[in-house]
């Protein structure tokens, strides 16, 4: 499939960037890896009139970090860095975890952090071609009436499938943003709208310029499970992301954050499992009980692999198993 | 609008006059006429397209062929020394790793990859590098097996 | 190795240099000056009337070429066995993706503009997806007018009439009797779905027309002859006016055994007046060409307490989707069901049917890896039920050299004993009771091997070397090279002496096309007997200038000598030399065959689709799995694949065909199903339509049991088919021994695993 015409922009600073898509705002798509637009626009689902690669931008690819203030990361910083760099391996194990499972390592190679948190959202009625879509009444996501993965309803349930955004979700993790407005600063978690349909809470004027994820303490225990149907290439049809700050010899949780992606427009941090955990110690019973909670937050429809209900089923499991581990069990 | 771009391309300059919304694959075997790159599903879930960029496994088909200046692109035409093969080459046809052709050039490009950035890889390693490329011929038995052949130097 | 120079050798496949350089041709390679990009509008709906087709907007566009639809083609219809197919849909559309219109511009945007100006206004017609429906009284009819379709093959009753194209039964023995002497009785329902080859090289076609009105046709085929002759009926060309050139093909397992793109692609080229290339998107490739049949099949068998199995009567549905041209796979189902065992009683009733969806065709196996799955699930569950070794159950009923099939036909070649009690041993099947979460599961099963029409020409040259013309495809799995060294075995010359000219019909003569196994074993069979014929001129020659009689000699290292004194010798160079220069040509070896094989019992066979195959190729397949109970998720570990193959011509290719049938074979059972939603594919690309990759094969291990068939050239048998068919009941079958979940329907999903567990604590 060939890609529609554009005109192609290469800003040479953000400022740059972020003049030109003042003024064309509404006709531009913002480009970094490629790897999730490229496709996209193969299949007709985006038609802009421009395509704004931020490529030649210095110091976006910018990696630091710092004991005290934590990780800095540059919007265009690779996955396959993320996955491969030590430090982030050391102390942010999770991080490399989840880039680690991204697609393959081309995609890895070519796709970078901000492109990952901005994935599009996803559904097996949207992400087809031109012709396949006209086979069908449109849908909410392409500005029709009618959810055709449920049948029915007003709402758009694509789904949300980047498996970096549960792990820095989970760490707390904010991403600045940029626009001749100024910059601005979010919590990762307040990106995410929800709507599957308009899934970023982004103007289309602002670049995402990077990623601040706060220093934790060293003994904290942090880990990303994802579930696919093969090893590779696919994109999760559940994950989970657990951080917890706990006291190992007492097996009491200070801190516990736990985050699940991919069954849902957004990812969802589960404040009722922080709750429930907070100052207790974890044992049996009360793993088994926030991995029940896991599993009634789990909302997933059949739009993507697995069933709904196995997808529930799994993000219990994970849940259980990530807790179990950052007991210190053996799993 | 097509922009003129020069690409750097198995250590010779092309310079073109190209489309931005074509893609690196398209150039390669449309205007250059290097057809070993190979187009299969074209939306970056195969692997049969992989090239590599600046000496990294990237997918041709899912890369701007404008946003390559300045970058070394290596396909597989370019992996031949003057008459000698690529060991990779080589171990490919003595192990039987070849079938109907289709993912050779992209298989042999990632596994070219990992080799320069980890001589001696382990077999899971290696199962790694290639799970982006996809065969339907060989169950990967004698593709795995000729690239590990290459990493013991043989 | 029984004495033999070529034969049993690893040698590289002579095609691979070219693959590794990336200069092997493939037919989406060939570019030609001034091609036009030619595209097809597909149907929107699965089922609906063609009121009206516009075409004016899109001849208005600029560099818009030709366009063309029913109107401009003729009517004919082509199949093989059912002439049910025309080029474009005619009247009504059958299936979403069906091909309505094509255009030929210059770029493909301007094609696909085109496409888009192109106003086709449908009623739609009530549609049917499930074959059990489309057999019902009143269910909506496909091809109304089917009764007066031409086909091939001897009508039963219930064959072409409603959504039926094609019955056929067996019935061996009496299956009522056997029923009753039976002193257990299984019955149950096993589904498969319906599953894509995906070859890598999509269907890619280029033509053009030269001035004296010949058109020559690079494509991506298993059977360029077929082709040729399908393009010169639909389109009413002489086939002297047709050159197929069919390339390298990118993988074909089946699915490059239609003629799909070459008509549309050859009657744009007539029209625009200027080549054409015609490519299909992956998307197409997943909702326009052939798949595996999706199945129900029941199957009840009846055993004896000490394990023999007395009855086995199953009933197939075959769902064909909207053409079914080539009904062969659902007949060669009937005769695989009841599988490699002696059975007495067996009744056996297929069926292909008519539904709303892609047509389903070839696929590695063909019709052979449905039914061995609910066969070999069930074998293993009467194993469980009477308490026995799932291995020992096999071996006891398995075939043994003179047995006869259900359908009357004497095996000629059979090894499956051996095959089992190989695969056992290397796996250590007997310490292989269930351990912790891991447990191994076996099945054993077999697939038509070889037959029908092919040739073969071999000219000697005059410098020693050899040219082998066949018109068989090479699609990577190896045919030129095992061809070159039975002729260089039987010419007593090496592989680089020998070119190998496979498929061009300018240059190679008939064959039917390469499926079924009958590569190595009929081509192969085909290229000896030339050889033999090229052969036996040589030593006509050489008797005449050696004194010697021609009996006498014996050819080898480049020489001709008479046995047992071989200081008496001649040259093979200075031989041919002589004739071309002397006798004034080349000698030229040649064979037509097409291998005889027993004739039916009609008393035990009705609606035969074919005639039988030359012979059978046996294999058993264990695996072992680990299972995580909480999720229902397995690992396969490893998986051992024990086949029979005749004898062994080039190792190397043998193996490679094991490993890629055992990948196939995994990806059958664990993940593979074109998701079909009223009509339509909804996972049709690589990513959500999920091959295995490299991180998804368990450890392979093959054994090759060699064999002699006295049908096959030096005594060799195909693997292709049997080393697929076994994997997905292998797995299903480990996944019951280690939870007790029986799944009866593929692919083995963790969510139906869990289904299964939770029943049982229920």
């Amino acid at each position: 499939m060939r890609l529609p015409d554009f005109q192609y922009i290469e800003p040479k600073s953000l400022e740059e960037a972020c003049l030109f898509l003042k003024e064309h705002n509404h006709e531009s798509k913002i480009m970094a890896g490629g790897t999730d637009l490229l496709p996209n626009m193969k299949q007709g689902i985006f038609k802009p009139k421009y395509v704004v690669n931020l490529c030649a931008i210095q110091n976006l690819d910018r990696f630091e970090f710092d004991e005290d203030r934590g990780l800095w990361l540059g919007a265009l910083v690779r996955l396959r860095y993320l996955e491969t760099d030590p430090i982030i391996f050391e102390r942010y194990p999770m991080i490399s975890q989840a880039a680690g499972e991204v697609g393959s390592v081309q995609l890895r190679q070519m796709g970078t952090i901000g492109g990952n948190l901005c994935l599009d959202t996803r559904c097996y009625y949207y992400n087809q071609s031109d012709f396949w879509r006209k086979c069908r009444p449109m849908c909410i996501k392409m500005g029709g009436e009618k959810c055709n993965a449920m049948g029915k309803g007003k709402k758009c349930f694509a789904v949300l499938s980047g498996d970096l955004a549960p792990a820095l979700i989970a760490l707390g993790a904010k991403i600045k943003l940029l626009s001749t407005r100024g910059e601005r600063t979010l919590l990762l978690s307040e990106l995410y709208t929800g709507d599957g349909a308009k899934p970023l809470a982004m103007e289309p004027d602002e670049i995402l310029v990077g990623v601040e994820v706060p220093a934790i303490p060293k003994e904290a225990f942090n880990v990303y499970l994802k579930y696919r149907i093969r090893r590779s290439i696919d994109f999760p049809l559940a994950s989970v992301a657990v951080m917890l700050i706990i006291d190992r010899k007492k097996k009491i949780c200070h801190e516990a954050k736990v985050v699940i992606g991919a069954v849902s427009t957004k990812p969802e941090e589960l404040k009722e499992i922080k709750e429930l955990l907070k100052g207790k110690k974890l044992e049996g019973s009360l793993i088994e009980e926030a991995s029940d909670l896991a599993f009634k937050a789990a909302k997933p429809i059949a739009n993507a692999g697995s069933s709904p209900s196995y997808r529930k089923r799994i993000i219990k499991v994970f849940v259980e198993k990530a807790l179990k581990q950052g007991m210190g069990e053996s799993i | 609008m097509n922009e003129m771009v020069t690409l750097q391309i198995n250590g010779e300059g092309y310079e073109l006059s190209i489309a931005p919304k074509k893609t690196l694959l398209e150039v390669l075997r449309e205007d250059i006429g290097l057809t070993g790159t190979k187009e299969v599903c074209d939306m970056g879930s195969c692997g049969a397209c992989t090239v590599l960029l600046d000496g990294k496994p990237i997918l041709s088909c899912l890369t701007l062929a404008v946003a390559c200046k300045g970058k070394e692109i290596t396909t597989i035409e370019g992996l031949k020394k003057g008459e000698t093969l690529h060991p990779l080459q080589s171990s490919f046809i003595q192990r039987g790793a070849i079938q109907c052709g289709m993912c050779t050039p992209g298989m042999i490009l990632s596994a070219k990859a990992l080799l320069d950035e980890k001589p001696h890889p382990t077999e899971i390693e290696v199962r790694k590098a290639i799970a982006g490329n996809l065969c339907r011929c060989t169950g990967y038995v004698k593709i795995v097996e000729a690239i590990l052949a290459v990493s013991r130097g043989e | 190795m029984n004495g033999f120079s070529v034969i049993g050798k690893k040698i590289p496949k002579i095609d691979a240099l070219s693959k590794v350089l990336g200069e092997a041709k493939f037919a989406t390679d060939i570019y030609l000056p001034s091609m036009l990009h030619g595209k097809v509008l597909r149907s929107t709906h699965p089922h609906a009337r063609i009121l009206r087709i516009d075409t004016e907007k899109a001849k208005r566009l600029k560099g818009i070429k030709t366009i063309i639809t029913s109107k401009d083609v003729s009517d004919v219809k082509y199949g093989a066995l059912v002439m049910d197919m025309g080029i474009f849909a005619r009247g009504k559309v059958r299936y979403i993706g069906e091909a309505v219109a094509a255009v030929a511009a210059i770029d493909e945007d301007t094609a696909s503009e085109a496409l888009e100006l192109i106003q086709v206004d449908y009623e739609e017609l009530p549609s049917v997806f499930d074959p059990m429906e489309a057999m019902l009284p009143g269910a909506p009819t496909l091809h109304e007018d089917l009764k007066n379709y031409v086909t091939l093959f001897p009508r039963t009753e219930r064959s072409m009439s409603g959504n039926v194209n094609y019955h056929a039964v067996i019935h061996q023995g009496d299956i009522e009797t056997g029923i009753s002497s039976s002193e257990i009785i299984i019955e149950d329902t096993y589904k498969t779905p319906k599953v894509h080859q995906c070859y890598l090289e999509p269907h890619t076609c280029v033509a053009a027309f030269d001035s004296d009105g010949r058109v020559t046709v690079w494509t991506t085929t298993q059977r360029p002859h077929v082709n040729q002759a399908i393009i010169s009926s639909v389109l009413e060309l002489p086939i002297s006016k047709i050159r197929v050139i069919p390339c390298h093909v990118g993988g074909g397992f089946g699915g490059k055994n239609r003629t799909l793109v070459e008509p549309i692609c050859v009657a744009l080229t007539q029209k625009a007046k200027l080549p054409v290339r015609l490519s299909l998107t992956r998307e197409e490739e997943f909702t326009s060409t052939t798949t595996r049949h999706p199945t129900i099949i029941k199957i009840k068998m009846g055993v004896k307490r000490d394990g023999t199995l007395v009855a086995c009567q199953m009933d197939l549905i075959y769902d064909a989707g909207a053409y079914a041209p080539t009904p062969n796979a659902v007949w060669l189902g009937a005769v695989t069901a009841a599988g490699p065992y002696r059975i007495s009683h067996v009744r056996i009733e297929t069926f292909s049917v008519y539904t709303n969806k892609m047509m389903s065709g070839a696929f590695r196996g063909y019709g052979t890896p449905q039914v061995t799955f609910a066969r070999e699930s069930h074998v293993d569950r009467i194993a469980h039920e009477l308490n026995m070794d799932p291995v020992e159950i096999r071996l006891k009923n398995c075939f043994q050299k003179g047995n006869y099939l259900p359908t009357g036909q004497k095996l000629v070649s059979v090894n499956i004993k051996d095959t089992i009690l190989r695969a056992a041993e290397r796996i250590e099947w007997n310490q292989a009771k269930k351990r912790g979460n891991k447990a191994m599961g076996i099945s054993c099963g077999f697939t038509p091997c070889g037959g029908f029409a092919t040739s073969c020409i071999i000219r000697m040259n005059q410098d020693g070397t050899a040219v082998i013309s066949s018109g068989a495809m090479d699609m990577g799995q190896g045919l030129k090279t095992v061809l070159a060294q039975i002729v260089a075995e039987e010419l007593g010359i090496e592989v680089d002496d020998i070119t190998v000219i496979s498929g061009d019909t300018d240059s190679t003569p008939f064959d039917v096309g390469i499926f079924g196994d009958r590569g190595t074993h009929t081509t192969g069979l085909a290229a000896k007997m030339a050889a033999m014929d090229a052969k036996t001129q040589i030593f006509d020659l050489a008797a005449a200038q050696m004194e010697a009689n021609r009996e006498d000699l014996d050819i080898r290292d480049h020489k001709v000598f008479v046995k047992g004194s071989s200081e008496r010798s001649l040259s093979l160079k200075d031989l041919l030399a002589g004739s071309v220069y002397k006798k004034g040509g080349p000698i030229i070896g040649k064979a037509s065959i097409n291998p005889d094989t027993l004739p039916m019992d009609i008393k035990i066979v009705q609606g035969a689709a074919s005639k039988f195959f030359s012979t059978y190729t046996f294999a058993t397949n264990i695996v072992e799995v680990e299972m995580d109970p909480d999720a229902g998720r397995l690992c396969v570990l490893k998986a051992v694949g024990s086949q029979d193959c005749g004898t062994l011509i080039n190792p190397d290719g043998a193996e490679g065909q094991i490993d890629g049938g055992m990948a196939i074979g995994l990806g059958y059972g664990l993940f593979e199903e074109m998701l079909i939603k009223e009509g339509q594919v909804i996972n049709p690309n690589l990513l959500d339509y999920r091959m295995p990759t490299a991180l998804d094969m368990p450890t392979l291990d093959r054994i090759i049991v060699e064999s002699y068939d006295e049908n096959g050239p030096f005594g060799a048998k195909g693997v292709g088919n049997s080393s697929v068919i076994n994997m997905a009941p292998a797995i299903a079958n480990a996944i019951y021994h280690a939870t007790r979940v029986r799944i009866k329907e593929l692919p083995i999903t963790p969510e139906k695993i869990l289904e299964g567990l939770k029943e049982k604590e229920d």
